[in-house]
Order: C-alpha cells, then structure tokens, then sequence
C-alpha cells in the first residue's frame, strides 16, 4: 500500500531519516520503534507532506506523494495522529472531529455553508467509535491528554483513510489508559479494515499490536521482521531495549514493587519532599521524594511522559512547584527563580543540549560561567573541562550549530560543569546517540563520579547506568515505584518489564 | 436552534431596535453622522476581524483596501461618469481581486512578517497617491492628478438621496448604511458558523494539523482574504458616496488603528467584537473630544491598556464575568448534534 | 555633471542613519520576538530630547546627545515595565505586543505635539561649515552623522560580540530558557535591550533631524524604513540589516535621483515585498524554528 524507497530527510548536515526503505502491506499494522531521535517522526513528517523529502520516493497505491502538499495527501487517504497532542484549541471536541470530516474526506472545491447531515453522522459515528461522545462538547483547549488523544484518532478516522500513521498513540498515558487506547485501537483497526503505521515508546503496546516491527536508528532501519523476533535480534537490544528484555518476562508481582529506601551515605545536598508539579492546571508530578547525598551519583528511570524532565525543570526553577518542597542543604529553593537556584550550584543540563547554535563552543563554555565573577576561576574551569573532554578544545571556535550530536552532548555537559556548582542534573545524556557514543558520554559520566561530584541522572534506557548509580529511583506516572540499588534493579527484570515496557 | 444562535439572535433583535428608533429620538443631525461613522467602523472592522481575529492572519491591509473600494468608486464616477450605485459593487469586486493579490503575497509567511509586509503595501498605496503630482486632466486652471494627489476627489455623484429626500437625506442615507451593515454582519456570520470558518480557525488554530486533515493553507489564506473584501470594498464606496468626497486621509495610520483598536477593544475573533469595539470607541472618541488635544493621546493608552490588560476585549471579560455568576449552565448546555 | 559622487555621499550618509535606526529594532526583536511599533516615536523623543538640553538647559551641543541616550534609554526601560514586563509569555505575544507599542507610539507622538507644537524646529545640535571630499562639497554635519553612526554600530557589535552582557543578550535570544539555565536573569536582559535600543533609536533620531527638521511625525518614515532593512535582512539579523541599510540607501538615491522623488520609498516597498516572497524569513534569514 505505501512504499517508501531510499526516503532521506536531511536538516542542513544532519540526517534525519537516510535511505530508509520499505512497504505496508494492505490490512496489517506496521510498528515502528527506535530511541528517541531516530527519525520516527521526521518520517512521518516526510510521508503525510508536512515536511519536504530530501531525496527518496513515496508512493500510496502507486500515486506519487513523495511532493504532493499534505492536505491532497490527505485526501488521497492517508490520515496521520500527532506526538504533541494537536488539536484545535478555540474548538470543542466535536468540532475537531467536524472539520476533519468536512474537509478530510474529499477536495471541497467550494466549501458549503452547512456542515451536512453526512458530515455529521460521520462526525458522530467516529466520536462513538473513540468513546468520545460524550465529552465532545467541551472545548479541547483544557480536554485531558487521553481525551485529545482519542479524539486526534477521530479525527484521523474520520477522513476515511486507507492508511492511518499514528504517532506514539500511547505516550504519557498511564498503564490504565493505555489499555484503554489500546482497545479502542485495535476496534478501529477491525471496524474500518485500516492499514496502520504505528510509531510507539511503549514496546508492550507496540509488540502486541504489530504484525510487522520495524526499529529505526540514527534515521535507518535497524531492524524489520516479526515482533516475536525483536527481542531475539542482538543489535536491536543493544541499542534500544537494554539487558532486562532479555531475560524471561515473568508477571509482575505487585508486592515486590514496595519502595525501598538506600541508607544515605552522606548528608543530603539535594531533598525533594512531596513534590508536586506540571503543566497548564494538569500535575505530572504526583508527590515525589527523594535525597541526593553528596558525592552520590542518583538516578530516575521512567518512561517518556512520565515526568522526569518535569522534576528536573521544577528543581531548577523553570516551572514553580505546586507542592511540597526542594531543600538544597538546610534552604528551600521551591519557587526561586531559576537564576538564584543556578547561584546555589544545582545546575542542570537540559535535554536535547539547548545549546546556543550560533555561539562558537568557547563562547558555549564561557556562558556556563555567567554567574562567575571571578576570570582566574573561569580559566581554571575552562582548563579542567578541557582535561575531561578534550575535544572540546579542539573544537573550540567551532559553531555549536556545525558539531556532531555526541561533540554537541559533549559541550552541554560542559557548560554544565563551567558553573562549577555542587549539584549537575543530567537530563537524558544518551538521548539520540549511537551507541559507540552513549558509551563515552557515560565514560565521561563516570570520571564525573569518580572525581566525586555529586550527580542526579535521569534516563529512560537503564541499561548503562545500573553499574554507577548509587540508588536508582522508578518513576512512573509521577510517583517513585520502586527504589533500589543498580544492582537490584538489574536483577529484577520483571520491574523493567512492567515499567520500562521491555 | 443552538443556544448561541438563540442568544445572536436576541442580541442582534436588540441592536437592530435600537439602530431603528435612534434616527427618531436623537436631536440634530451630529449624532446621526456620529452613528453612520460607527455603521461603516463596524462593517469594515467585522471584516478584518474575518481575517485577524478568525484566521489569526495579523494583516494590516484592511484599510487600504477599505480606500481602495473608496477610491475605485470615486474615480470611477469621476473619470466615467457612472453612477455609484453601479460604481460600489464593481469597487467591492475589484477589492476582491486586490486582496487575493496581497494574501498571496502573505502566503509563505506569519505573524510579525505579514504586519510588516500589509503595512509596507498599504504606505506604498498612501505614497504613490500623495506624492503624485503629474497632471491627468487640467480642470479650468487646476491641475488633477490622476490619482487625485493630496486632495482626493469630489463632485463624483453620490446616493442620490439629497434630491429625493431634502432635508431628510442624513436619515436615508443612515438606513443605507445601516442595511449594509445588516447584510455584511449576516454575511460574516454565516461565514463563521460554516465549514469555512472551522477551516479558518483550525490553520489558526495549529497549521500543521488543519493541513493533515485536508485544508488546503493556500486555498483557504486567499479564500478569508477574498470573502473579507467585497464588504471592506463596497463599505469603502459607500464611505465616498456619502461623505461626497475622499482623500489620502483614509490611508492614515491613525486611522487604521482606530478601527484596529475596536477589533481589540470589542473582542478579537468574535462575531459582536466588531460592532460593540466600534460603539464602544466611537463613544470613547467623543467623550475625549472634550478633552480636545488629549484625544489621540486617550486612544493610545487605550489601546495599549487593552491589550496588556484584558486581550479578550470587552465581551471575553463578559463572558467570564456571565460563567463566574452562573457557573451551572455550561453542564445543561450540551448542544443538540 | 557626474552625479555618481553626490549620489554616493547621499547613500553613505542615509544608509548611516538607517542602519543606526534598525539597529535597536533589530535588537529587540533578536533578543525578544518582539516588534517595536513605538521605535519611530523613540527616534522623535530623542530628537526633541536634544533640542531642549540646548535650547531649554542651555548646554553646549554635545550634551544633546547624552541627553538625548539618557531620555531614550529611560523610554525603553518604561516599555519594559509599562508593558512588555505583564504581556512576555502570553499567547499570541508577537502580534499583541505590536498593537500595544502603536499605542504607546500615538500617545507618545501626541505628547510631543502638545509640548512643543506641530511647527518643524531646526535641530540644534549639529555641525556648520562644508569640506570637499575631492570635487564634491560635504557638509560636516553628514561626516559627523557617519563617523557618529558607524563609532556607535561597532560599539554594539564588539559589545555584543567580546562583552559579558553580548554574550548574555545573544544568549539569551538564541535560547531563552537554556540561558535561563545558566544563571541569566533574561527579564534584566530584555529590560537592558530596550533601554540599548531605546537610546540607539534616540541617537538617530537626533542626526536625522539635523539634516532635516524636528516634527512630531519625525520618526515615523525612518522607522518604516528600518522596518524594511530590518525584513530584508530577517528580523533580528543585526549584521544583515547593517548591510542591507547601506544597500537600500544607495538604491533609493539612485531611484530618487533617476526616477524622481516620489519613487524611492515606494521602490523600496516593493522591493520589500518581492524579497519577502523570495526568501520569507529575510534574505540573510534562517527559517524559524517554531518553538513548542
């Protein structure tokens, strides 16, 4: 049904999706899998016309749409569902779906000025369909994530399509919900007959839904076969799943996931206490507790979606708490701007670098050290990062804009350590990165610790962290689930299973 | 029927009530002019508030166009002697044509780049008509530039209405205005509440999705910038036709942000935004006559002070205001599908 | 007569001015997404500012011009407090704040009129006498107008580039929350941008109206002006509309000068436009990222 050949999608030097090829077959679902940043969904991106290809063609039933615009796309019966929740905010959630029906379907070459008696029965039937009729007259700006997710699928199914793209239908949804989405996913598959391309996080969902998997790294195809082969396939596992989806699933035991508590081996420099916290009036945070001792390398695993980058954005400053406490040493630091609690030395390094693209890496380095006033110390850190990450120095008058994702990782942990704070914050440092890449980035992690800097890691993937990590913290949904030792948590492969989706 | 429908309904009742009966209570004929000012703010506000309040397309063309209309009429009557009954139509049409031009010179760009580059056309229109000085026909020992240069034009016919009514021609020419207010405000409230109007608010809403559901941006960006001309045009005729004479001035950009102002003031993207922004500064207007000087001065900060602190206008502040005091209607309120 | 020379002088001296002008728009909206309606009027006040430390205070000359910073930058700081301070952050900021600064610029344009009359006044502050530059006669005025303007445009540009603050301010507009990360209070940053830009605005306001009158409405065509650079260039491009101030200086007195008058503004407009659909985000522009 769709064919893909050699589809390349470059952003200036960065390639996002290279020479990637393969086929739908009509009535089965395509599941799409891969870490973050392989190119999942520049791909769909690419495939339903919202960014031009590089190179490569696409065809649909043998129709041409590797240029076509995304609204003949559309018509042509290709509906996709976003990662970002999207949807139309001044509308309500009928709305939503009404417009899509309206104008989805077929070319309207001169639009009416009724919706329709068609229109609306479609409208209703794919509202019943996602189990949204109910809530479909509020107005979507302040709907749930599920609710904006169903009805992103409505709206999707509502054009009619022969081919549905779903990007990561299930992501930041809970266990509950995502049983939820699932049945209504599979009853849509089933009622319409749909040919499905689905990108998914969750491999749970992805595995139990696919007939094909294809897994995609660094843009290319990593991976394509049958699901049951997935966890076979040892570049796959190395890669993406980490060491716990090898070992034999067995069912989680409800008992064993009762929070555990390390003894703190020093006195705490960081204490987050009952922390609450999220977004636009919807916590994503739901009471959280834990101590960073001094010297202590901690680390959160969890799920995408499931509020790590949220603490970390809260313990900075960058969103206010709306509950609980952050106590650096004996002072709360909750609701600080996030230039004071900078000051106090915790120091995050965000996700995705953040790096400032048209500053060269001296420049990058030298805005780690805003709040230093003192030059001598800043040449003195300056010599010290460039001891442990040497090729920044060589890089030094390099743009940020023009380095390499692992060189630009390399330079957010280093404008980190330029603040020359107490506590560093590392925010998904493997984030995106081939593995030969993940692998010195954590070497570098380690000489951090064993230097004795006091480090809070977060990270979805457990797999290179358990042998550092002096307490590793499970978080899902907003809560702590599980704490324990590196050691521990790699012995419990069915904790990985449950939470990590392994 | 809809219960928003029911309640535009009452509301437009009330108005046309009130617009009905003001031309027999109010004394002397300033007010009557006062409120025809107003009719024609309304009419051109609510189409502008088609594009920049529905679709979110920040075009500061829409007075220039509004002169354009203006200006076609008058020119047309001057040059070839039609009748500007003829004239206005033909002038709302060939507005149309204009404003699809500068839609399709917007199509690649968004938010502050589409200000600058409506702004640009609209001063390009104003300095090509004021610094024209080159003479197109010698009227007795004045020169007249084709554009009409500073000056503008006048004597190009008008309503007709001063032969046929006397003394009573202000009144006419007020329930003129008043029926294409009627028709334009009809005309853009049918416009929201179709498909279209989804389609417009959903490219505004978030471009990317309302373009992978099958709205096509160009087809719809030149759709709103067609369907909000013709009444910005044939408002701008009638404007001619009525005051008898035009100028530059209409390309004033103190002008164009008063009626920018009543979009703001009454409520961006919201059907009675545009009629209750115009009563509404019109009012504001006359009050700080009084202050004579202070004036334009007021309707600075006014519209600054709009913006910073309630840029839901006055009716998003009602409406909040109405849900505070009954906060269980919203649950009755399911609408019938 | 050869015309290239005095068409040349006319170009360096105008593009002068304008690249002074754009600057501060450009910075602002580099540094803050923001569009500042009201820069025009900031041109006019500092012009006026001038006027009255040497007619009024009885200064020497000079101190036309640090009263002229002071009062600009001063202006800036109130659009921070007075407006950009409660609206940064909300929905639909950039056009928003459009609407408000053309507010603020009307009233402040209106308080000039009712302080010093709608009559042109002759700037004060300026040089007399002519020198020739080979064959052609310059005024001082217009060597002092580009020495001033390209001195104070290096001046940003080594403080942007070398200075602590620079870094900060380019910091800051090239990602804000990661700037925020390391310890830049971005409020002060953007507070101390439209106090820059506020007095840069003054300062040109003050050598544009040496070479031509004090009137309210001053600012307004130098501002449409700068606005154009600062599009061709894409907004916030600082380097980029330096350079296409200089080159649409020389465009427009060449069309002046060859097509007359009344066609340079309206070449430039057009101009403009055709280069907005070529390249929508400025010819030296990148295309934005939109960010979530």
């Amino acid at each position: 049904m769709l064919v893909c050949q050699s589809v390349t999608k470059r952003f200036g030097a960065l390639a996002a999706v290279e020479e990637l090829s393969f086929e739908v077959e009509p009535g089965l679902v395509l599941g799409i899998g891969g870490p973050n940043g392989a190119g999942k969904t520049t791909l769909f991106d690419v495939v339903s016309g919202l960014q031009p290809l590089t190179s490569g063609k696409v065809t649909l039933d043998g129709i041409d749409i590797s240029h076509a615009s995304a609204d003949r796309i559309c018509h042509l019966g290709l509906a996709r569902t976003f990662q970002l929740n999207a949807g139309f905010d001044s509308m309500t959630g009928r709305e939503n779906v009404q417009v899509a029906a309206y104008f989805g379907h077929r070319n309207r070459l001169f639009p009416g000025l009724r919706l329709g008696k068609e229109t609306q029965r479609r409208t209703e039937e794919a509202l019943d369909l996602v189990g949204m009729r109910e809530r479909a007259a509020e107005p979507v700006e302040n709907a749930p994530i599920l609710d904006r997710k169903l009805l992103m699928i409505a709206g999707a199914i509502v054009t009619e399509p022969k081919l549905l793209l779903m990007d990561e239908p299930v992501g930041g949804l809970t266990p509950r919900e995502i049983d939820e989405v699932e049945a209504v996913v599979t009853r849509v598959v089933q009622e319409k007959k749909l040919t499905v391309i689905l990108i998914e996080h969750v491999m749970r969902f992805l595995l139990r839904l696919s007939d094909r998997v294809l897994i995609m790294h660094h843009g290319s195809k990593l991976f394509e076969g049958l699901p049951e082969q997935v966890s076979d396939d040892k570049e796959v596992v190395e890669v993406y799943l980490g060491k716990g989806s090898k070992t034999e699933s067995a069912p989680a035991d409800e008992e064993k996931i009762a929070t555990k508590s390390v003894a703190a081996s020093g006195a705490p420099l960081l204490s987050v206490q009952d922390l609450a916290s999220g977004y636009k009036g919807r916590d994503v945070l739901h009471g959280l507790s834990f101590e960073v001792p001094e010297g202590s390398l901690i680390t959160l695993i969890g799920p995408n979606g499931h509020g790590k980058s949220t603490l970390l954005r809260t313990i900075s400053g960058l969103l206010r708490p709306r509950g609980g406490d952050i106590r650096v040493g004996e002072r709360s630091i909750a609701g600080l701007p996030t230039e004071a609690i900078t000051a106090l030395g915790i120091v995050q390094v965000p996700q995705g670098d953040m790096l400032f693209p048209e500053m060269t890496v001296r420049e990058n380095l030298l805005m780690g050290a805003y709040l230093e006033r003192d030059r001598s110390n800043i040449e003195r850190r300056l010599d010290e990062v460039h001891a442990i990450l040497p090729r920044l120095k060589e890089r030094s008058n390099q743009m940020a804009s023009t380095l390499s994702g692992g060189e630009r990782r390399m330079v957010g942990i280093g404008r980190g350590l330029m603040a020359g704070g107490r506590l560093l914050m590392l925010d998904e440092p493997s984030l995106g990165l081939a593995p030969i890449i993940i692998d010195q980035i954590y070497e570098v992690v380690a000489d951090l610790k064993a230097s004795g800097r006091t480090i809070l890691l977060v990270e979805e993937n457990p797999m290179r962290i358990v042998d550092l990590a002096e307490e590793v913290h499970l978080l899902d949904n907003g809560h702590i689930v599980w704490s324990g030792s590196g050691q521990e948590l790699s012995e419990s492969s069915e904790l990985l299973e449950t939470y990590l989706g392994g | 029927m809809r219960s928003d429908t029911r309640r535009d309904l009452l509301v437009a009742f009330a108005f046309l009530a009130v617009f009905i009966a003001l031309p027999f209570l109010l004394p002397g004929r300033y007010y009557l002019g006062q409120i025809v000012l107003i009719f024609f703010y309304a009419i051109v506000a609510s189409q502008w508030n088609l594009v920049f309040g529905v679709a979110g397309i920040f075009s500061l063309a829409q007075m220039a166009l509004f002169a354009f209309g203006a200006y076609t009429t008058a020119m047309l009557g001057f040059y070839l002697d039609w009748s500007v009954w003829l004239a206005m139509p033909v002038a709302g049409l060939a507005t149309i044509f204009v404003s699809i031009l500068v839609g399709l010179a917007c199509l690649r760009l968004t938010g502050a780049y589409v200000a600058l580059l409506t702004l640009a056309i609209a001063q390009v229109m104003y300095f090509l008509i004021v610094t024209d000085t080159e003479c197109y026909v010698m009227e007795g020992v004045r020169c007249r530039q084709f554009t009409g240069g500073a000056v503008g034009f006048s004597q190009f016919g008008d309503l007709g209405t001063r032969k046929a009514f006397r003394g009573d021609w202000l009144t006419a020419n007020y329930f003129i205005v008043l029926g294409l207010l009627i028709v334009s405000l009809l005309f853009t409230y049918v416009i929201m509440r179709s498909p279209m109007g989804l389609a417009f608010r959903a490219l505004r809403d978030n471009p990317g999705y309302a373009v992978s559901r099958g709205i096509s941006r160009f087809k719809y960006q030149l759709l709103v910038f067609g369907l909000s001309a013709f009444f910005t045009g044939v408002a701008g005729g009638l404007w001619a036709s009525h005051f008898r004479a035009i100028g530059p001035n209409l390309l004033n950009l103190s002008l164009m942000l008063f009626v920018l102002a009543m979009i703001v003031v009454g409520a961006v993207g919201r059907f009675w935004g545009a009629l209750v922004g115009a009563i509404l500064l019109v009012a504001a207007d006359e009050v700080m006559r009084e202050f004579g000087e202070f004036r334009t001065l007021g309707l600075g900060l006014i519209l600054a002070f709009f913006v910073v602190a309630m840029p839901q206008g006055v009716l998003g502040l009602l409406e909040s205001a109405v849900q505070k005091l009954k906060p269980k209607r919203a649950e009755q309120d399911s609408p019938s599908p | 007569m050869d015309v290239l020379p005095y068409i040349l002088v006319t170009a360096v001296t105008v593009g002068a001015m304008y690249s002074l002008a754009t600057l501060g728009l450009s910075l602002v909206w580099g540094a803050m997404g923001m569009l500042n309606m009201a820069h025009g009027a900031l041109l006019t006040l500092g012009g006026y500012a001038a006027y009255s430390a040497v007619t009024a205070a009885g200064l020497a000359w000079p101190f036309g011009f640090v009263a002229a910073i002071i009062v600009g930058a001063l202006f800036g700081a109130f659009l921070y407090f007075g407006l950009v301070r409660f609206m940064l952050g909300s929905t639909a900021f950039e056009t928003n704040i459009i609407i408000a600064t053309v507010g603020i610029a009307i009233a402040l344009e209106n308080v000039i009129l009712l302080i010093y009359g709608g009559q042109p006044l002759g700037q004060p502050v300026s040089l007399d006498g002519m020198f020739r530059l080979g064959q052609v006669p310059v005024a001082s005025q217009n060597l002092l107008i580009v020495v001033l303007s390209v001195a104070i445009m290096f001046l940003v540009a080594f403080t942007l580039r070398t200075s602590k603050i620079g870094r900060a301010i380019r910091a800051t507009a090239q990602n804000r929350e990661a700037a925020r990360l390391m310890g830049v209070p971005t409020r002060s940053i953007y507070l101390q941008v439209l106090a820059i830009s506020g007095a840069l605005a003054a300062v040109s306001g003050v050598l544009l109206s040496s070479i031509t009158q004090l009137s309210p409405p001053l600012g307004n065509d130098p501002m449409l002006k700068a606005f154009i650079m600062c599009v061709v260039a894409g907004l916030g491009n600082v380097q980029g509309s330096v350079l296409a101030a200089f080159v649409l200086a020389l465009v427009e007195a060449c069309t002046q000068f060859y097509l007359g008058a009344r066609w340079g503004l309206p070449v430039l407009l057009i101009l403009v436009i055709l280069a907005l659909i070529w390249r929508p985000y400025g010819v030296f522009g990148r295309t934005q990222v939109t960010r979530l």
